[in-house]
């Protein structure tokens, strides 16, 4: 048996059953703000004394998330500098036109609307776009980069490098190397590499295009997409 | 039954939705069971058992789908409620913690008023009395989020608890304020917004509706007194379920 | 076919921002008000747009609904003052 799995079985059903559930709940909650869950978290807030059966735990959780809520918790490899955090998320294990109008997402829409223009541009320029450039797109569509308190987003700086990128990781927002002064450009985060698939993000390209234009339109994007569903990651 | 997909997608959209109208309910459970063949009869009874099966796998992440009835309209509203008041809760960052501040007066205030309603002027001069000054404006903001977000209803100016709050907060109500929350004398559940004799004795209004109905000379089931209240209608009440 | 293959080569397109921006602009419904000079200015888009935009864009993501409550989310703090007439 593993260390975890003796610590575990020291430890009484009712308590491994409690803390399976807290974690359960932990993650539900920290869901309101979207942001990865660190593994150290799970320890403070949930394990404290027990942390030794933090993987038993968290595979418990795993299986509880996906039968009774459809919903799936995926760890994602946080890399700062020569560490790598551990970090959890959770995915809807319900495909969109499934869900159908039985999830109210209007808290969200907005947001989710600048998030995927983002996106789309970023991964349309072959994977990242310079600062400048994405703020000169957002122009034509009413964001200005100084604006700090726009009618929909607020501090909409804030909303891109902080709360999209630092905080729920679906963007990277990182310094150009070797420029001066400093330039910085967007990449897709660790969240949008796990979350979001190339394809469906170039179907929407297309659809917002019209006309039914197909997705072989965009060569080098095509192949991109094609090239990531062959390895494996998405 | 074996949790099915349509369980998971009725508890998804518990949890984006929070609170629903039976009939919100019963067109999630059919749906939900057509969109993933599930067997489906448009029965209460067939509801029951899904929900049931639903409350069996959350119950221990301290989670539970409950019902009762709206006490404006007597309709029967499910919502996906806490169960458990522990540190976890602190980490919701849904509201700052002066907007709880503010819900926590309001409640005092609902609770201390006989008929379960506040004038939305009452509720917003709270602001100054919270121990962080909050601007009349804030607190016009969060009280329509908390309306928004079905915490509190308003109706004709008065604000009082939603079905969702008190489906959630009842244990935490009647330990906070004892006896101060009174119970309908007829349907014997928590009474906050209602009628309410001299003597204490109180009733939903649809239970009022319920018990005077064809009477003309409606007296107080406790003390006899004269029932002050105007009785309405009670067509009202009957198509709740 | 051949003919599939020569039309997919003549067919490309090179991405330009500027262009798919205003390929939004007419997705979230270009109703934006013309200001005082009458042109259509970058005035900002109202909320009903983006959430437009965000509601196409639902099948990109695989997000999960949270769980929001009340109930314990505040602390009890002191029983509230008994200020209530007997009755
Ligand atoms: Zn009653
Ligand atoms: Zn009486």
């Amino acid at each position: 048996m593993t260390q975890a799995e003796k610590a575990a079985a020291k430890l009484t059903p009712e308590l491994i059953e409690r803390k399976v559930g807290e974690l359960v709940q932990y993650l539900l909650i920290m869901e309101q703000r979207k942001i990865p869950v660190r593994r150290g978290d799970i320890t403070k807030n949930i394990l404290k004394e027990y942390r030794t059966i933090l993987p038993h735990v968290l595979e418990r959780a795993k299986r509880k998330l996906k039968s009774a809520f459809g919903l799936e918790l995926v760890e994602i490899l946080h890399k700062t500098g020569k560490t790598t955090i551990k970090m959890y998320i959770l995915l809807n294990k319900i495909d969109a036109e499934k869900q159908g109008v039985f999830l109210d997402s209007s808290r969200d829409d907005p947001k989710v609307g600048l998030l995927i223009t983002v996106l789309s541009i970023i991964f349309m320029s072959g994977g990242a776009v310079n600062e400048p450039v994405l703020w000169h797109t957002l122009k034509k569509l009413g964001i200005k980069q100084d604006e700090k308190n726009h009618e929909v987003f607020g501090d909409v700086k804030k909303l891109l490098t902080s709360e999209f990128a630092s905080k729920q990781m679906y963007l990277d927002y990182s310094r150009i190397p070797n420029t001066d002064p400093a330039a910085y450009q967007f990449k897709w985060g660790i969240r949008a590499q796990t979350e979001c698939t190339k394809r469906k993000v170039l179907d929407f390209v297309c659809q917002m295009y019209g006309n039914d234009m197909d997705v072989k339109t965009w060569k080098e994007q095509y192949r991109e997409v094609l090239q990531s569903e062959s390895t494996g990651d998405n | 039954m074996a949790t099915t997909d349509a369980h998971r997608l009725a508890l998804q959209s518990f949890l984006s939705r929070g609170v629903m109208s039976t009939s919100e309910v019963k067109e999630l459970h059919k749906k939900a069971c057509q969109t993933f063949n599930v067997n489906f009869e448009n029965t209460m009874e067939c509801l029951r058992n899904f929900l049931e099966k639903i409350n069996e796998n959350i119950s221990s992440v301290g989670m539970e789908i409950r019902s009762k009835k709206d006490e404006e309209t007597g309709k029967l509203m499910f919502a996906l409620v806490m169960t458990n008041e522990s540190q976890l809760g602190r980490l919701s960052s849904d509201y700052q913690k002066n907007d709880l501040e503010l819900f926590k007066k309001i409640l005092d205030l609902i609770v201390e008023a006989e008929s379960g309603c506040v004038s939305s002027t009452d509720v917003l001069n709270l602001a100054s009395h919270l121990k962080e000054k909050m601007s009349k404006q804030d607190a016009q903001n969060i009280l329509s989020r908390l309306i928004k977000e079905n915490w509190l209803t308003e109706s004709q100016g008065e604000i009082s608890l939603a079905p969702r709050a008190i489906m959630e907060l009842e244990h935490y109500l009647t330990d906070v304020y004892e006896e101060d929350i009174r119970h309908c004398h007829l349907c014997k559940e928590i009474a906050i917004k209602g009628q309410w004799c001299p003597c204490g004795l109180k009733l939903h209004i649809f239970c009022a509706a319920r018990l005077f109905r064809g009477k003309d000379d409606c007296r107080c089931p406790g003390c006899k007194d004269v029932w002050e209240f105007e009785i309405p209608s009670d067509d009202r009440a009957t198509n709740s379920a | 076919g051949n003919e599939r293959a020569q039309k997919l080569h003549t067919d490309f397109h090179t991405f330009d921002p500027k262009e798919f921006a205003e390929k939004l602009v007419s997705f979230m419904g270009d109703r934006r008000i013309p200001n005082e000079e009458g042109e259509r200015r970058n005035v900002p888009f109202p909320k009903e747009g983006w959430s437009k935009l965000g509601q196409a864009a639902k099948a990109c993501f695989r997000r999960a609904p949270a769980f929001h409550f009340m109930l314990g989310s505040f602390e009890r703090g002191e029983a509230p003052a008994k200020t209530r007439k007997q009755s």
